[in-house]
């Protein structure tokens, strides 16, 4: 243990994220060790959870930590895809709040050749760094002292919530101030995706979730596209404390599409300008629908399949009847990624709900990929 | 009869709190003349005791066996017939944090875990026999409503609907239940009955539906916008032809089961604190008392017919909760505790 950063030991006093930890302290100098295999299949194994993937032409970016999401901090790594083993790199000193990334597949992105972070660098302050994807060393900050607890990014920039307003960023900010999409007094936003000129989310509305939308240049007012929705917000009991539900949203060309995260939940979809009667069943039933992706007319969704237990099922839109299960065991809510020719996952046979802050058990996940 | 019991969570928040009523308590109980300590009023049996573990708080009973919860969250039972030596723990992790996280039904046991909160466990009533069954996990399951069982299903609810599930195991998708908008349902015979409430009017609502869908929901009763100190329904009870209800004025009221063609029949205007109805073909059952730590209260009753002079105690004092059979009361006596707050007794009377 060195003490080069005081935020190599941090206290786990981010309320939200470490209900039950807030006086215990996190080793941050933990070595990500990943273990190549000769599978094609296989980029490698891990000795940590991994809590998100995102990827691009050339490389696979994830976010690992030691314990659940719950338990507070994690780090963000990337390898070369054919690769994975000898490429490992590290982005950044400062670690990843668990919050924005598990809500929603939308806590890191890569765009053009820069991999966007908000990191920890004090408590409950959280800064937007953009690193240059293969060389961690050349990294710019966009803005600092915020919070985010989920974000999107677009050509248009980044956008992102602190639960009590959206904010957003141009992609070429220099230690700026973000500007306020759209304050939200009658509610929150937990999850967002952007398309066209709005940023779409889903959050409490006058105590009822809703999925929403507001314009991306601040005019005009927050629309109600679906209300009533079956969209979990409580917090849920696990060992060590409390865990954020994670949440599913995406955005076609024609329709805002979101999860019901319940125990038979659903995905379901509506018109850009919202729904004019009950919204359209794309998928059901679904235990525990989380994250979603499109790939064309190809909807990927992340769920249940047991207790503690995820897969990612996949069907083409209009034909949501049988949906294909394409990878199971995975390691935690919300952690897959698409590009064009593989379904990239993080896969775990522990059980989930042994590994937290209190049972010392190291986690090791595998992160395949799966041909589409 | 209704569901096996609607057993007390006093243990953790007393009578009143459960309930969240508010009623007048320097009225004088209407009718007791038992002095606690084991002294029902019947001649009362010991049926089991234990000493230096934590208090018995929840109670269960079928045709053959006693089941009871401490406060520690252990799960046990026992035969009613030898009970002291016939005691099996199904779990050491039942929640403890609702009504009644436990339930009993068709030869199966089932309970909601604590930790992680969200799931139910269930064995056969004879033992575990290994591990017990993880039913289900539920992330969003509302552990304060509880659990009940019937016909070897299971229901709860989570946020947005209430489930069921079979003990043979749930699938990848438990049923969701059109019985009962914001509470568990109770069951008798071929209906199912709930309290229901309108948020947005402060109706509140007696509701049924026949279990098997052929005919929709239906109100039995209905008060409409009531404020909070008016009555409203508190605790709800069953038993063939007749519905049992307590408001929150801490009376005891009856309609037919098929619904209030006038004014409910008033049967306990006696301002004492009221909880955990139960009733059978003779009439309706109660605690009754002032609070938690159960000192004052005892198992009340009232026939179908009515008790102008007042409701009988069927026990002594210091009553936890209490549990049915066809010809038995049980209940868990805590006043016979340790001098030091541990243990407890169960014991057996004849029913009215």
């Amino acid at each position: 243990m060195t003490n080069e950063n005081p935020l190599r030991r941090l206290s786990l006093a981010l309320p939200l994220l470490a209900l039950s930890c807030a006086s215990k302290a996190i080793d941050l100098d933990s070595k990500t060790v990943i273990v190549g295999n000769p599978d094609p299949a296989v980029l490698g194994t891990v000795s940590e959870q991994v809590v998100t993937l995102a990827v691009d032409e050339q490389r696979l970016y994830w976010v690992g930590s030691l314990y659940l999401p719950s338990s507070g901090f994690g780090r963000l790594h990337s390898c070369d895809k054919e690769h994975c083993a000898s490429t490992l790199l590290t982005y950044g000193d400062s670690p990843i709040s668990m919050y924005g990334a598990t809500s929603g597949l939308s806590g890191i992105a890569v765009r053009g050749g820069e991999l966007y972070s908000f990191r920890m660098t004090d408590i409950n302050q959280e800064s937007l760094f953009a690193s240059d994807v293969s060389d961690p060393s050349r990294e710019r900050t966009l803005a600092s002292g915020m919070q985010s607890f989920a974000s999107v990014i677009d050509s248009d920039g980044v956008f992102f919530t602190d639960f009590d307003e959206i904010y957003a960023l141009p992609l070429t900010a220099d230690h700026d101030t973000p500007r306020v999409v759209s304050p939200l007094p009658d509610g929150d936003a937990l999850i967002l995706a952007a398309q066209g000129d709005y940023v779409y989310f889903i959050g409490d509305r006058n105590s009822v979730v809703a999925v929403q939308r507001t314009r991306k240049d601040g005019m005009g007012s927050v629309e109600v596209l679906a209300d009533n929705t079956k969209v979990n917000t409580y917090t849920i009991e696990v060992d060590d404390g409390e865990q954020l539900p994670s949440y599913g949203l995406a955005v076609d060309s024609s329709y805002v599409y979101w999860s019901e995260n319940v125990l038979v939940g659903a995905v379901l979809r509506c018109p850009l300008s919202g729904c004019t009667g009950a919204p359209e069943i794309v998928a059901a039933p679904v235990r525990e629908s989380l994250g979603l992706q499109l790939d064309g007319s190809t909807l990927y969704f992340q769920h249940a399949t047991d207790a503690f237990q995820y897969g990612i099922s996949r069907c083409t839109l209009g034909d949501c009847g049988q949906p294909e299960l394409l990878a199971s065991g995975l390691n935690t809510a919300n952690v897959f990624a698409v590009d064009d020719r593989y379904l990239y996952v993080a896969t775990s046979s522990q059980s989930l709900d042994t590994i937290n802050y209190d049972s010392q058990v190291t986690p090791v996940a595998t992160i395949r990929r799966v041909s589409k | 009869m209704t569901q096996f019991l609607r057993c007390a969570a006093l243990g953790l928040a007393g009578l009143g709190a459960c309930s969240g009523k508010s009623v007048d308590l320097e009225q004088p109980m209407a009718a007791s003349g038992s002095s606690g300590a084991g002294g029902s009023a019947a001649a009362a049996e010991l049926v089991f005791e234990q000493h230096g573990t934590p208090l018995l708080n929840k109670l269960l009973v079928d045709d053959t066996r006693l089941y009871w919860q401490t406060e520690d969250s252990v799960f046990q039972s026992c035969l009613k017939s030898g009970c002291q030596h016939s005691v099996i723990t199904y779990s050491k992790n039942a929640d403890q944090n609702g009504w009644s996280n436990v339930a009993v039904s068709a030869g199966q046991v089932f309970w909601q875990a604590y930790s992680p909160r969200g799931e139910i466990d269930s064995c056969p009533r004879a033992g575990c026999a290994g591990k017990p069954t993880r039913l289900i996990r539920d992330p969003d399951m509302n552990f304060d409503a509880g659990i009940t069982s019937q016909n070897g299903d299971v229901y709860w609810r989570s946020t947005f609907d209430l489930y069921r599930c079979a003990a043979s195991g749930c699938g990848q998708a438990p049923a969701i239940v059109d019985l009962g908008e914001r509470d568990i349902p109770q069951f008798d015979g071929a209906y199912a009955y709930w309290i229901d409430s309108d948020l947005n009017t402060g109706s509140t609502f007696i509701r049924r539906a026949p279990l098997d869908g052929s005919s929709p929901a239906a109100t039995l009763y209905e008060i409409t916008d009531t404020p909070r100190t008016a009555p409203d329904v508190q605790w709800l009870a069953i038993a063939g032809d007749r519905l049992y209800w307590t408001d929150r004025a801490a009376r005891v009221l009856s309609c037919p089961s098929s619904g209030c063609s006038g004014d409910p029949t008033l049967l306990d205007s006696s301002m004492s604190l009221k909880g955990y109805l139960e009733a059978d073909s003779a009439g309706v059952y109660w605690i009754e008392g002032e609070q938690y730590p159960y000192d004052s209260n005892s198992v009340h009753f009232c026939p179908s017919a009515g008790c102008a002079s007042g409701s009988s105690a069927l026990t002594g004092l210091g009553v936890a909760a209490y549990a049915l059979d066809a010809d038995s009361l049980y209940y868990i006596d805590q006043v016979s505790m340790d001098w030091n707050g541990m243990g407890g007794q169960i014991h057996r009377v004849a029913r009215p």
